[in-house]
């Protein structure tokens, strides 16, 4: 059984310790739609652990700071981190990630990915992705970008008659839900329910 | 089997630079530093006395400034221990055959007066503290290129020099760039001018003789308006107990529409502390590009960089870092965006075996001014045992909407699909091994002069009996 965590930004405890145990499976899924400091740390304590952290940042304002950790601990284990973030305004962000695999966490997966869409010349993207590898027989990969939205999606969705403002809002609104297309319908329910009432206010004042 | 078996040899550690010369001297500064000895520095190469007073600011930075805490482990070094200047000889050489003998033999073992015959279009040569050789071709410096050791750039050019002497690292960028500007002895000098193209790359040779001794050469680089100029430089010392400290500082200027490749091939012995400050400020529709290979010292934290002020302007590193026994190598680069349209690369590849450390740290910041700028970082690590490690510490700060901004990193072992190919080719699998190292780093090796690019594939040494230890 997948243990779902759903968390937001701004909410809740600052510091989230997440130790998964041999043969375990976890999903935790960061939503943040207010600005907050969150600090995860996953365990990947035993055997064939697994854990997947997604997230998913729509920053209007103020100052945000995201650290995650993926701490690979036992051999075999998976790790796999999604978030992506859009930056309106003078939104501030600042992300760190890092994952270390320990000398005995042998045959280890870990992933690691941060997008992000920066949409103001007044919103600022800091981005660290940091890897700590001790072991040798691994596979570890991670990627971060940051741009603005792709001008030729943006043309293609405003030749088929839809206003420039709406054909962003679309391009943000698939960029960001892409995070839980592989989650379970109720959890996906649940996140989206919040999504979409803070993306329909953005139509009215991007 | 042994809980310890060892891997197999995949690059050579063997050093073979590593042979030391008795130390002959004309001068050789007690240990440690103070003022007196900063001074003293001064006096014996008779500056101008702007000089002597930046030395000594440099020197009260250097006691301000705190260690750094991260990169590597600097607890160790001993300031007290180190000779900060010896002079190894009073004059300097334009043949190789003035040179005092123990200096010649030196160098001729490296194989520079060799090289220079074949392919160079100038060399200078620092031993310890001083340039000791310096000799450029006749045509170039009657095209105006100035190509001289720093010191001497000082007493013949010292208006250029003070223009732009700390323009690009100011004293007190951090903790070593102030001690360099405290201490700096030797180093080259380029100046290129407007519109002149140096097709054979200059070249100079830096070495440590001497034991417990600090190197701290200064470098400045100017091409003018539409130049273009290719500097090279290799590094080596003796294999010695006690540790030296190599605190180089380098400066480029590149002016509008000119381009400057500046290529290090570092190969310290294992005893050196490595801590050197690059940097470039590229201006409108220039190009500065840094190759980088770190083989050698015990510790490495270098991070050349390219700030680009110009719109148009260009920057491209490629870093290569090799770690074995007992070495960390914390290298990568820095790119700053301070103008529009400006692009820039970064592509880093680094193997640790046998215990060693690899670090990939690197900057990309994208400033409001830095509209419809581009930039794309390209890591790939490969670790060649369990007993060694890899790190990447990639920052980006961005803070403008209309630019791209990528980074992506891998690190793996050799991968078994790929030795599997290979050995249903019929090849064995250390050269299987060792192909793919060299495939691995091929896209670095490719871009440094051919000899060189000779050495590192001598230094990537192919073990084909896969022997142990």
């Amino acid at each position: 059984m997948t243990k779902v965590i759903i968390d937001q930004l701004g909410k809740g405890k600052k510091n989230v310790t997440l130790s998964v145990n041999k043969g375990e499976s976890l999903v935790y899924i960061l939503l943040g739609i207010k600005p907050g400091d969150k600090n995860v740390i996953v365990e990947l304590n035993g055997r064939e652990a697994q854990a997947k952290i997604l997230g998913i940042i729509l920053g209007k304002e103020g100052k945000s700071n995201v650290k995650t950790f993926q701490h690979h601990r036992a051999p075999n284990t998976k790790s796999d981190l999604l978030i992506k973030g859009a930056f309106f305004n003078k939104a501030n962000y600042n992300y760190q990630g890092m994952i270390r695999i320990d000398p005995k966490a042998q045959k280890s997966n870990a992933y690691q990915k941060n997008k992000n869409l920066i949409l103001s010349d007044q919103a600022r993207v800091d981005t660290s992705p940091k890897l700590e590898i001790l072991a040798d027989d691994v596979r570890c990969t991670h990627g971060a970008t940051v741009g603005r939205i792709d001008e030729e999606n943006l043309f293609y969705l405003m030749s088929r008659g839809i206003p420039r403002k709406e054909a962003e809002k679309l391009i943000i609104e698939g960029f960001l839900k892409s995070v839980i297309t592989e989650l379970d319908d109720d959890s996906k329910k649940k996140i989206e329910k919040v999504l979409d009432k803070e993306i329909n206010k953005l139509s009215k004042n991007v | 089997m042994s809980a310890k078996v060892q891997t197999k040899k995949l690059v050579s550690d063997k050093y073979k630079f590593g042979f030391a010369m008795p130390e002959k001297f004309v001068f050789k500064s007690r240990k440690g530093l103070d003022e007196s000895i900063v001074k003293e520095i001064s006096w014996h190469k008779k500056e101008p006395e702007w000089m002597t007073k930046l030395r000594l600011k440099g020197y009260k930075y250097f006691q301000e400034r705190p260690m750094p805490e991260w990169g590597g482990e600097l607890s160790k070094i001993d300031f007290d221990n180190i000779y900060y200047y010896i002079k190894p000889t009073d004059k300097k050489a334009r043949t190789w055959n003035d040179l005092p003998s123990e200096i010649k033999t030196t160098y001729d073992r490296i194989g520079v007066p060799e090289a220079e015959k074949k392919s160079l279009a100038g060399v200078g040569a620092q031993y310890d503290s001083e340039i000791v050789y310096h000799s450029i071709k006749k045509e170039l410096a009657k095209d105006g290129v100035i190509f001289l050791g720093m010191d001497e750039a000082l007493q013949k050019f010292p208006d250029l020099v003070k223009k732009y002497f700390g323009t690009v690292i100011p004293l007190n960028d951090n903790k070593f760039a102030a001690l360099n500007s405290a201490t700096w002895s030797g180093g080259s000098f380029i100046y290129v001018p407007k519109g002149v193209k140096v097709k054979l790359p200059l070249q100079a040779y830096f070495r440590i003789n001497a034991a417990n001794m600090g190197q701290f050469e200064r470098t400045l680089i100017i091409a003018d308006e539409g130049s273009y100029v290719h500097y090279v430089e290799g590094c080596t010392a003796p294999i010695y107990t006690t540790d030296s400290i190599h605190a180089a500082v380098v400066e480029v200027i590149v002016k509008k529409g000119a381009r400057v490749r500046y290529t290090t091939v570092q190969n310290w012995s294992n005893n050196v502390y490595n801590l050197v400050t690059k940097r470039m400020r590229v201006e409108e529709e220039g190009i500065g590009e840094w190759v980088d290979c770190n083989l050698g010292s015990k510790l490495t934290m270098k991070y050349p960089s390219c700030y680009l002020v110009g719109r148009k302007a260009r920057g491209e590193i490629l870093s290569m870092a090799y770690a074995g026994r007992g070495q960390h190598q914390d290298a990568g680069g820095k790119m700053v965006h301070a103008a529009p349209e400006t692009s820039s690369k970064v592509t880093s590849k680094s193997i640790s075996q046998h215990g060693g450390r690899t670090s990939y740290r690197g900057l990309l910041q994208m400033t409001p001014r830095a509209k419809d700028s581009k930039t794309k970082v390209v890591c790939d690590a490969l670790i060649l045992d369990k007993a060694s490690r890899s790190d990447t510490y990639p920052d980006m700060k961005i803070n403008n909407q209309n630019v791209q901004v990528e980074h992506e990193a891998t690190v793996s072992k050799i991968g078994e699909d790929q030795l599997f190919y290979l050995m249903s080719r019929g090849l064995d699998e250390s050269s299987a091994e060792a192909l793919v190292v060299n495939g691995f780093i091929e896209p670095i090796v490719k871009e440094l002069p051919l000899e060189y690019a000779l050495e590192m594939n001598r230094l990537i040494q192919l073990q084909m009996e896969g022997s142990v230890g």
